[in-house]
């Protein structure tokens, strides 16, 4: 499902509760999260985590655990540490990496590494329906959000945030970021309530150099790609 | 004893963070509370200077955490004003000379000794600034009115609202009327609109904030200047009081007042 920002995800399932030191155990959907805080350095989180044991690890073990690294910037060497050390010798199975650091999701994709929610229930949740991610709060400079599906968000996108989704974009405040809808490709659309965006990528398609003088700058509009061009309409209600 | 642990911090550097910290722990001491002024930066170390107390430092944090010396060797007392303490940085370090768990253990001495205790970060959103803000309570970020230093205080902001501090409040500090009025500058509103946060002052531009600087002497020890009642009412704010915004920005009837009622939809 959904790869997104900090405190953007409720928890699903099992309780959540704290693992060695301050490393967050969230019960999900898909397996256990295992949310590592920014603020623990890499010796200490290491140490930490080979503490980890007792029942929870072994729920961990049993049905996959997703690694959590925020806004970590992961090195190779840590990479490589926290694989060698935890994932491989705790015969962990993970499902999938989170983080909202575009440097470290490009090294764990560079990597190979699966990102984002785990792949494992998609195709469920797109047989119960669209697979939505709503975001009630607004996005900062510096955070980033992930989703295969239509991303919601209930709040302002201030310049620097930036939004990915296969699906499309709904932004019900003023949009000032970096919006990718429809990354995979397809006929997708980007909604704000106001638009105030330099550049919009909408499929393979990139509108770029926006400013004040286009017409419809600051006025909630619908950008879709249609036929392989981008129209923009006024959203008038 | 009952006490509160702040970061005073904004991501990009140049806005006045120093400023922001030397001017509130000398207003606060002199209110009468116990007050200790944290210099986070290590390896630029500014705020002994401010303070005009760059002669009296001996050791500093990092002597503390290594064990040179204890608590109370480093720390220097303002001789002007009871209550008012310096925590000095190293100035031969790098910020990896400290780490989280070590900062939250200063943070714990330094509460059980004082009221406030207000840090000095460094720019930027590394180790240095992590390591200023994990032993605080809360935060206090400084902007000025331009769109740089708003976008790298949302930025910040971002980051200390996913380390839990709480309340984070602006100050937005080198306000310039004039340019303003002039629609050359970005007026508060405009920037309490991006940021979404609580104000907590605004701190007019005001040549004397750079002779103080120069003089080793905060403001709100005793001078009257625009910055120094901005900043003692901030103080005053902080602690709990409720000090009325002034109107920076009269004279064409949109007083910064007038812009925190439209912020809010109240009529003017």
């Amino acid at each position: 499902m959904a790869e997104t920002v900090e405190s953007l995800e409720s928890p699903k399932g099992a309780a959540e509760h704290r693992g060695p030191s301050e490393i967050l155990l969230k019960g999900t959907g898909y397996g256990v999260r295992m949310i590592f805080p920014e603020s623990v350095p890499d010796d200490s989180l290491l140490e930490d985590l080979n503490r980890f044991s007792g029942d929870a690890a072994r729920l961990a073990r049993g049905i996959g655990v997703v690694l959590d690294l925020q806004g970590r910037t992961l090195s190779r060497a840590f990479l490589l540490r926290l694989l060698s050390e935890f994932v491989w010798t705790g015969d962990f199975r993970v499902l999938s990496w989170m983080s909202y650091n575009a440097d470290t999701l490009d090294l764990l994709r560079s990597s190979g590494f699966s990102t984002g929610e785990p792949s494992a229930g998609k195709s469920e949740k797109r047989e119960n329906g669209p697979n939505s991610l709503v975001l009630i709060q607004s996005l900062r400079s510096g955070q980033r959000v992930e989703h295969d599906g239509d991303v919601v968000l209930l709040g302002h996108m201030n310049e620097g945030a930036e939004i990915y989704a296969s699906g499309n974009v709904f932004v019900r405040g003023r949009l000032k970021g970096v919006v990718h809808a429809g990354m995979h490709g397809g006929e997708f659309s980007i909604s704000a309530g106001q638009f105030e965006a330099r550049q919009v990528r909408l499929g393979g398609k990139l509108c770029s150099s926006l400013g004040a003088d286009i017409e419809w700058w600051g006025k909630a509009v619908v950008i879709s790609l249609e036929k392989d061009s981008l129209v923009v309409r006024e959203l008038k209600l | 004893m009952d006490s509160r642990v702040i970061v005073i911090t904004s991501g990009k550097g140049g806005v006045g963070k120093t400023t922001t910290t030397s001017n509130l722990a000398v207003a606060l001491a002199r209110a009468g509370r116990r007050v200790v002024a944290v210099d986070a930066d290590i390896g630029l170390r500014n705020l002994d200077v401010v303070m005009g107390l760059e002669n009296r430092v001996v050791y500093n944090f990092i002597d503390v955490l290594e064990g040179n010396c204890r608590l109370n060797q480093a720390l220097v007392r303002d001789k002007r004003v009871d209550n008012l303490f310096l925590l000095p940085a190293a100035q031969t370090r790098t910020k990896d000379a400290v780490s989280s768990e070590q900062m939250e253990e200063l943070c714990a001495l330094l509460r059980e000794e004082f009221e406030y205790v207000l840090i000095d970060s460094p720019a930027g959103i590394e180790s240095g600034f992590r390591n200023a803000a994990v032993g605080a309570d809360e935060a206090l970020v400084i902007a000025t009115p331009e769109v740089p230093s708003v976008r790298d205080a949302d930025r910040i902001i971002g980051l200390l609202e996913s380390m839990g501090k709480a309340p984070i409040r602006l100050i937005v500090n080198r306000l310039r009327s004039q340019m303003v009025r002039d629609g050359e500058m970005l007026d508060v509103t405009d920037v309490l609109d991006i940021l979404a946060i609580e104000l907590i002052g605004v701190v007019p531009e005001d040549d004397s904030v750079v002779k103080s600087a120069n003089r080793g002497e905060p403001l709100t020890f005793s001078d009257a200047s625009p910055a120094a009642l901005a900043f003692q009412r901030i103080s005053m704010r902080l602690t709990g009081k409720d000090v009325p915004f002034p109107k920076f920005d009269e004279e064409n009837g949109r007083g910064l007042f007038a812009g925190i009622r439209k912020l809010f939809g109240m009529k003017s």
